[in-house]
């Protein structure tokens, strides 16, 4: 079983699409929120998200626990409902969808789970769940042998007839994530949504989960959402990043751009703060102060004043806008507007 | 826990478990010894009942009521001249019967809107723990009295009262596991795999509530019995069949006590208790099979 | 100077397959005042080497044979009595969820005030300043002493976890997994914490976690276990940048790199073996794309090969040319 993939060099040009070419984005969300309510408190999860991944694109959401990214993923897949805004997937909104039509959709656009341990339903063998979506998609059966030993296939678990009469006892943290993979790929989706896919696993087959969706991606042209708080992890498998602080967007950009040279102070703050497998490295304390759940909810003024080392008047009184600053990047900072 | 304990611990089957847990657990051994007893009863009682139950026996030409016990007549003979034993042996058919149906109508109500409540949420829960507070809130005997009085007398109404009130109990249980497993992430998953509502229930969610359901009806078999007793002994009962409730009713009715005739109302009494307390033995005893991870910690 | 040196430890875990060994031999030395990361991944034995190590196995686990000598004592001969008094005063222990070391129930201020009274014999207006001594070394506003720690972030739980743990100036601190649920900011102000309290303090930890940028940012020694073992150690710098050992070479190329260049990730193919039925030879031997017979056959002991770095494996001559193979893809690929 390989999971390797070769090198590559330069982002499918598809990157490119998801701002302003003119191309019908596969799945797109306009000013997203999500206000949870608890104990008579309004949490302010998700506040206006805008996002658009191109056909083809990978876009990776990072940021940290309690920024929003996973319930900004669980909208786009309509497991949780929006407060407000809207969504549309292949130009059509698919906010409010119910019944038969969200069945439709969700037959295009499938989650990689984060715990594989808890993701297949125990008393199932590999076979029944894999036979779910077949059946609930209504696929001919005369096609599920043939779409069950595809997908088998492509998550290296070959032959498929010596795993489908297990259960999920007797598979191996990494076998188990390649049959959630299977799972997701076997409707034939357009979209995957991953949710820290690798970080439930054991550090030496991390990198044989990442390889298989680089290739189940690259093969098959999906488009890609990855959640995590890895930018390390969201640069390997995303042409495109998202940084979210609090529930809004706060810089976005190609990835090698952002990493190369991040204009939010957050960012700078999380890219800094990222380990590194090397010995030699900067050592430098964090341009960021205090924690997270010391910055206030606050409405007026900027999320991350309090943390920023950079926070000037401005910051305290107005909340600084996504703004393009070309290249395909926008960021979300009164610095360097002015 | 390392990988390696975990699979090879469930590798071992159901049938392992169930014998290692009835070696561990000396109450729920109990419990099931006296439910087979009381089946095998049951099952065979054309074979080992000595006499036809309603046969009035005689010795020469008068009717042997009252007779002690004797190698004829184990348990001796009621007023009217029965044998006690046959009536015991035969009375384990009623008592299966009202315990089983009773039992099965307790699971399946308590597990279909336990299943409901717990997963659909919203104002369906509401209603349906709403019920299930003031169904909990009626007194038990008095409660099939009426029910019984109201209606006609007769097993019937004692199965369907007894389903209608231990139901709560059930759907409780069931409710709060599914609560906890609809957060599963494997529950999420057959969502985004396209299962409807319904067979995400029934399909997914139900086969790991069975078992706690099962329970629950081994202790609702115990209460139809006894309430099957009691409506019997109030004279609300069948009083053609043959049952434990109304050998005490019978035995009562013609002041057994009085004329200390042990062998006739003490067996009667004694197997429904021994049902009961089987019921709620097992119960006692499951919690380590139900929930293993609750015992480990 | 070795402050704790552990040869040949095995601890054992009774279950219902048998008894199983979850360390296996293992080997460590931590010298005074370093960070010692003990890397591994999950089921490799390194939680259970540092449980063994402070003396707090779980109920089912014992340690077998084998010695654990720390400040020149023999720890495993020691009366129970004896090591309760070392923990604390000389070694402490800081879990990997912080919740688990702090009583949800009890303000910060009770829970330092018990330690350092009950462990410490430090009572009144002493306690009380070291108590908010304590929380200023650890970077927390002694003011919050009165917190209880739900009203913590998980950073600061995870600190006052850590002043709890230095409250009776100990000389070593075993810290399970300290930061692997902390986020990637949260993390690296912990990492700085320990290291900072390392250089003022003097102060000896074995840092036990499954991430080798972990280690290569906090520590200056390594062990890396495998399957019970410790397969390779020495310097942080040493190991990570010229390992001997395959495991490590291929642990090596499995970690995305935010600054790296576009290679693909090599992942090691395959799983760790049961513990209860090890293979023969090498454990490693199976998902190694280096083995011979010999691997397969008989256990390579740890060893020294070069200066201050160790390394139980047969090929570890051939290892310059291997790391260069190591780093091909194709070489993993089964």
């Amino acid at each position: 079983m390989g999971g390797v993939s070769g090198p590559r060099l330069t982002p499918p040009l598809s990157a490119q699409a998801g701002r302003g070419l003119g191309e019908r984005p596969v799945i797109a969300a306009r000013a997203l929120t999500k206000t949870f309510r608890a104990h008579g408190r309004a949490i302010h999860a998700v506040r206006g998200v805008d996002l658009a991944v191109a056909a083809g694109e990978a876009v990776g959401i990072v940021g940290e626990s309690g920024c929003g990214k996973t319930t900004t993923a669980r909208m786009l897949l309509r497991l949780e409902e929006p407060t407000s805004g809207a969504i549309t997937f292949e130009g059509a909104d698919i906010t409010h969808l119910r019944g038969g039509a969200l069945r439709r959709f969700r037959s295009r656009a499938q989650l990689v789970f984060q715990n594989p341990f808890d993701a297949l339903n125990p008393r199932f063998t590999i076979l029944r769940t894999l036979k779910e979506p077949l059946r609930n998609f209504g696929i001919p059966a005369h096609e599920h042998a043939a779409r069950i030993d595809e997908a088998m296939q492509r998550v290296r678990l070959a032959p498929a007839s010596a795993w489908l009469n297990r259960r999920p006892h007797e598979l191996s943290g990494g076998q188990l994530q390649r049959v959630v993979l299977a799972r997701a790929l076997i409707p034939h989706p357009r979209l995957i949504v991953a949710d820290e896919p690798v970080s439930m696993l054991d550090v030496s087959v991390r990198a044989g989960i990442l390889n298989l969706l680089r290739d189940a991606r690259d093969a098959l042209g999906l488009s890609a959402i990855y959640i995590s708080h890895d930018l390390a992890l969201i640069r390997y498998v995303c042409e495109r990043t998202l940084v979210m602080y609090l529930g809004r967007v706060v810089e976005e950009g190609r990835t090698t751009d952002i990493i190369a040279d991040p204009r939010h102070p957050y960012t700078r703050a999380l890219i800094a703060a990222v380990p590194v497998p090397r010995v030699d490295q900067d050592r430098a304390p964090l341009p960021i102060r205090g924690a997270l759940s010391d910055a206030p909810p606050t409405d007026t003024g900027c999320a991350f004043r309090d943390r920023c080392p950079e926070a000037f008047a401005r910051c305290m009184t107005e909340a600084p806008l996504l703004r393009t600053i070309g290249n395909g990047r926008a960021v979300a900072c009164h610095r360097g507007d002015a | 826990m390392p990988p390696s304990i975990r699979a090879s611990r469930s590798v071992r089957g159901v049938s392992g478990a169930v014998g290692r847990w009835l070696r561990d657990e000396p109450f729920a051994a109990v419990g099931v010894a006296i439910y087979a007893l009381i089946v095998a009863m049951a099952v065979l009682a054309t074979r080992i009942a000595p006499y036809d139950p309603r046969e009035i026996l005689r010795t020469g030409r008068r009717v042997a009521r009252y007779l002690p016990m004797s190698p004829e007549h184990w348990l001796g003979t009621t007023a009217s001249g029965r044998d006690v034993l046959s009536q015991l042996i035969y009375g384990a058919r009623s008592a299966l019967e009202v315990g089983l149906t009773a039992a099965l109508a307790v699971v399946i109500i308590g597990t279909v809107l336990g299943l409901l409540s717990g997963y659909l949420g919203g104002w369906t829960d509401r209603v349906i723990t709403r019920l299930a507070d003031i169904v909990l809130s009626l007194p038990f005997l008095p409660t099939l009295i009426v029910l019984a009085a109201l209606t006609h007398a007769g097993t019937r109404v004692v199965v369907v009262s007894v389903a209608i009130l231990l139901w709560p109990n059930t759907a409780r249980v069931i409710r709060s596991q599914v609560l906890s497993l609809r957060e599963r992430a494997w529950v999420e998953a057959a969502r985004v795999t396209g299962c409807s509502t319904a067979r995400i229930m029934f399909v997914h969610v139900l086969p790991q509530v069975l078992p706690l359901a099962a329970l629950y009806g081994s202790v609702a078999i115990g209460w139809a019995i006894l309430a099957e007793a009691a409506a019997s002994f109030l004279g609300f009962g069948d009083p053609e069949a043959v049952s434990w409730g109304v050998m005490l009713q019978d035995a009562y009715a013609n002041q057994a006590l009085g004329r200390g005739a042990w062998n006739w109302f003490a067996p009667p009494g004694m197997a429904i208790v021994a049902m009961v307390l089987a019921g709620f033995f097992i119960s006692r005893g499951s919690e380590k099979l139900l929930f293993p991870k609750l015992a480990d910690q | 100077m070795t402050l704790l040196a552990v040869r040949d430890l095995v601890v054992t875990y009774r279950t219902g397959a048998g008894p199983m060994r979850a360390v296996d031999g293992a080997m460590l030395d931590v010298p005074a005042g370093t960070i010692v990361g003990l890397v591994g991944e999950s089921g490799c034995g390194k939680s259970t080497l540092g449980r063994a190590l402070m003396g707090v196995l779980p109920s089912a686990g014992q340690i077998a044979s084998g010695s654990i000598a720390f400040e020149g004592r023999e720890l495993t001969a020691l009366p129970e009595r004896e090591r309760r008094a070392l923990r604390w005063r000389r070694m402490s222990f800081v879990p990997q969820t912080a919740m688990n070391a702090l009583d949800p129930v009890q303000r910060l201020r009770a829970q330092m005030l018990e330690v350092l009274r009950a462990r410490g014999g430090l009572h009144g207006a002493a306690a009380r300043a070291r108590a908010e001594e304590l929380f200023r070394m650890v970077g927390i506003d002694p003011a919050r002493l009165a917190d209880y720690p739900h009203q913590f972030s998980g950073g600061m739980r995870q600190r006052a976890s850590i002043a709890l743990a230095l409250a009776l100036d100990p000389v070593l601190v075993i810290a399970d997994e300290p930061v692997t649920a902390l986020d990637v900011i949260v993390q690296r102000q912990v990492l700085d914490l320990l290291r900072g309290l390392q250089a003022r303090l003097g102060l000896a930890i074995i840092l036990v976690t499954h991430d080798i940028a972990v280690v290569a940012y906090a520590c200056d020694r390594v062990a890396v276990m495998y399957a019970g073992r410790v397969v390779e150690s020495g310097p942080a710098r040493e190991v990570l940048e010229r390992p001997l050992h395959p495991y490590t070479m291929g642990l090596t190329h499995a970690f995305p790199d935010v600054h790296g260049g576009d290679e693909a990730l090599v992942p090691i193919e395959g799983a760790p073996p049961s513990l209860l039925h090890p293979p023969p030879g090498c454990r490693f031997a199976p998902r190694c794309p280096f083995a011979v017979d010999r691997c397969r056959a008989e256990a390579p002991a740890l060893a020294p090969r070069g200066v201050d770095h160790d390394v139980a494996c047969w090929r570890a001559e051939d290892a310059v040319a291997l790391r260069q193979r190591a780093a091909e893809p194709a070489t993993w690929a089964a």
